[in-house]
């Protein structure tokens, strides 16, 4: 018997939400400096008036359900699936309100892009966006990236109640003996790199004689939006507006770093370095960068002639895969572009969104791990069927430290990958129902769900609202791995049935 | 270096030939505009990135922009770049289009042979609309006065006793 929902889980759902409504009114204080620093006044009423709402929000919770109970599994998950989705409700208001955005709908799938570290854009004239509308664009993907609960848990949650909803987020390393103190590392390592790579993207722009507040902006914008594989740019010609190879190259070093697990960097941060060698996600990884390459590179084989050298082939075609790849979505050419690649190539870096990069970092997708379980289990199976009945046969890989394949382990993985590969081709049918071509529509979707963020051009401002809804609804069930959200279903459902 | 006066002053006398293209237009059929002769017009936005014997801008067309590779000595022409206070200089650039660059490790871009400022820019003075402001306004006060309440209504039900 499948226990229902109670007041009780209502109370405490409502308790934490309220607590992380108000931690996001405290989070767009940020953005409301940024508008004040660059005299943009209009922007820090729009701030205000989202502030105001959280914090309103947020108390109305907390005084209807004031007592904290400890939060048991499917509370957490519900926490974490409603979280999310008002979460980009609201997070959407000041965005509506800059005037950017043709409707309601197309912030709401901006703010859900972000979070998601999805990517995928419908704001117009960006060039023209407020410093103060700009940085809260990055910084959502920067929060999102590493998770909209890591921010509340590390202020707000108890320890037990903290895994329970640290799980929700589709993380599942214990780095640390806690999820909390396990978050503050998330954190200590991002701002580590916040410092340092914005740091080198804004020499880079100096150099380039870019005024030296304009170059942090960049440089910290295009970090938050790198390093947590969202894809957001400053300016509407993403990375091409920065017509620099130097550039281009430290982002995929932020994008890679974004993509590997934030157990390898605990890893390489406490010294043990040969962890990056050895870890059997880092390897896999490596291999499927190398297997789509591939495909691209055959995919373009007749084409290559094309390109006035090797280095701007390479340029090209390496930077939309591994951006893909990992999730990422920044890109150095046009959308219209990307439309026209061979369908081979397309279908390479289709297959590498796809896929995604590490369990427990910032990017989307089925992630390494899970095909690198699915090749260990392939491996097990022949091999049991090759020795004698009576062997006992066992198959390890390194993540860490040394870890069985068992079947517990390979379901889940499998299942994940399923609803993975349903969503993928359901956005793709979809689309192709509005007059999309199969290969555009199936890029797309792969690109919404696996929260990577490149973009064949159908998703733009004009793209029919039953596609915009469904994009979203890719990228919430992507990033947080369905289950968070099969849960909050069932509860709303109970709850109307009620 | 006189090849390259030769080629500048073909390219400026060429102009006269060829017809004005949409930026969306270019970007869209970069097969069909590869390597000719293309004028835009278009706002300046974002900042000047300096470069090797010259400086990108970019130009912005309906919402699609384009990298635009200019001579160092065209830079006093631009006086200002669009950015959310700061509407740019309108100009209109006559170059070479190329939908992948050679000397640009493959950008798509094009090299500017003369630039011509239509409308000059200007800082633009912020407009707050008046009901933004009423509206954020009593919001406060709505949503201060109930937190207010919520808050004296918990710290009453927490007292000892009741």
């Amino acid at each position: 018997m499948i226990p229902d929902f109670s007041r009780d889980d209502i109370s405490v759902v409502s308790h934490y939400l309220g607590k992380i409504f108000i931690a996001f009114a405290i989070v767009q204080l940020f953005p409301v400096f940024v508008g004040l620093v660059c005299h943009e006044f209009s922007p820090v009423i729009d701030f205000f008036i989202s502030i105001i709402t959280c914090l309103a929000f947020g108390s109305i919770l907390l005084y209807f359900s004031p007592s904290p109970q400890e939060i048991n599994w499917r509370q957490g998950m519900t926490i974490v699936a409603s979280s999310w989705f008002l979460a980009m409700c609201f997070s959407a208001l000041p965005l509506y309100l800059s005037g950017h955005y043709a409707c309601f709908l197309d912030a709401c799938f901006e703010s859900m892009s972000a979070y998601a570290t999805t990517g995928l854009v419908l704001v117009q004239d960006l060039d023209h966006m407020s410093h103060a509308h700009n940085i809260w664009r990055h910084l959502m993907c920067f929060i999102g990236g590493q998770g909209i609960i890591l921010v509340a848990l590390v202020f707000f949650f108890r320890g037990g109640d903290a895994l329970r909803i640290y799980i929700g987020e589709a993380r599942d390393d214990k780095i640390l003996p806690n999820s909390i103190t396990t978050a503050k590392f998330i954190w200590m390592v991002s701002f580590t790199y916040l410092i340092i790579c914005s740091s080198l993207l804004a020499i880079i722009l100096l150099f380039h004689g870019v005024p030296f507040p304009r170059a942090v902006f960049h440089g910290v914008c295009i970090f938050m939006a790198g390093w947590d594989t969202a894809g957001f740019a400053p300016q509407s010609l993403n990375i091409l507006y920065y017509h620099s190879p130097a550039f281009e190259l430290v982002t995929i070093i932020i994008i890679l770093l974004g993509a590997t697990s934030f157990g390898v960097h605990y890893a390489v941060w406490t010294g043990k370095f040969k962890e990056l060698r050895e870890d059997f996600e880092v390897k896999i990884l490596m291999f499927t960068i190398f297997f789509t390459y591939l495909i691209v590179l055959v995919g373009f084989s007749s084409l290559i002639a094309d390109f006035p050298d090797v280095f701007s082939f390479f340029r090209t075609s390496f930077y939309q895969l591994v951006s893909g790849h990992t999730g990422v979505g920044y890109s150095n050419i046009y959308s219209s572009q990307l439309a026209n690649w061979p369908e081979l190539a397309l279908f390479g870096v289709i297959v590498a969104m796809g896929i995604g990069g590490c369990m427990n970092s910032t990017s989307g997708g089925i992630k390494v791990f899970r095909i690198g379980l699915f090749y260990k289990s392939v491996k097990r199976e022949i091999r049991r069927l090759a020795y004698p009945e009576s062997s006992y046969i066992k198959e390890f890989f390194h993540h860490q430290r040394e870890i069985s394949v068992d079947d517990t382990m390979v379901k889940t993985a499998m299942i994940i990958t399923m609803c993975f590969i349903l969503l993928y081709l359901s956005g793709a049918i979809i689309a192709s129902f509005f007059g999309y071509s199969f290969i555009h529509g199936l890029f797309e979707s792969v690109s919404a769900a696996a929260n990577v963020g490149l973009s064949v051009g159908v998703t733009s401002p004009l793209m029919p609202v039953p596609l915009k809804i469904w994009y979203i609804f890719e990228m919430w069930a992507g990033r947080l791995e369905f289950f968070a959200i099969f849960i909050l279903i069932r509860f709303l459902v109970k709850s109307v049935k009620r | 270096m006189k090849t390259k006066s030769i080629a500048f002053v073909v390219l400026l006398a060429m102009t006269a030939f060829c017809h004005g293209q949409s930026i969306p237009a270019l970007v869209s059929n970069p097969d069909l505009f590869d390597g000719k002769i293309v004028t835009v017009d278009g706002e300046l936005v974002g900042d000047i990135i300096e470069g090797k014997g010259g400086f990108w801008v970019n130009v912005l067309e309906a919402d699609v922009a384009i990298g635009v590779w200019c001579p160092s000595n065209t830079r006093e022409k631009i006086k200002f770049l669009g950015k959310y206070d700061v509407e740019g200089d309108v100009v209109r650039i006559t170059g070479v289009f190329h939908k992948r660059c050679v000397e640009h490790t493959g950008d798509t871009d094009i090299h500017a042979g003369s630039i011509e400022v239509l409308k000059q820019g200007r800082i633009k003075e912020e407009q707050i609309p008046i009901e933004k402001v009423i509206f954020a306004f009593s919001l406060g006060i709505v949503s201060l006065a109930a937190i207010g309440l919520l808050h004296i209504l918990t710290r009453r039900e927490s007292l000892p006793g009741d």
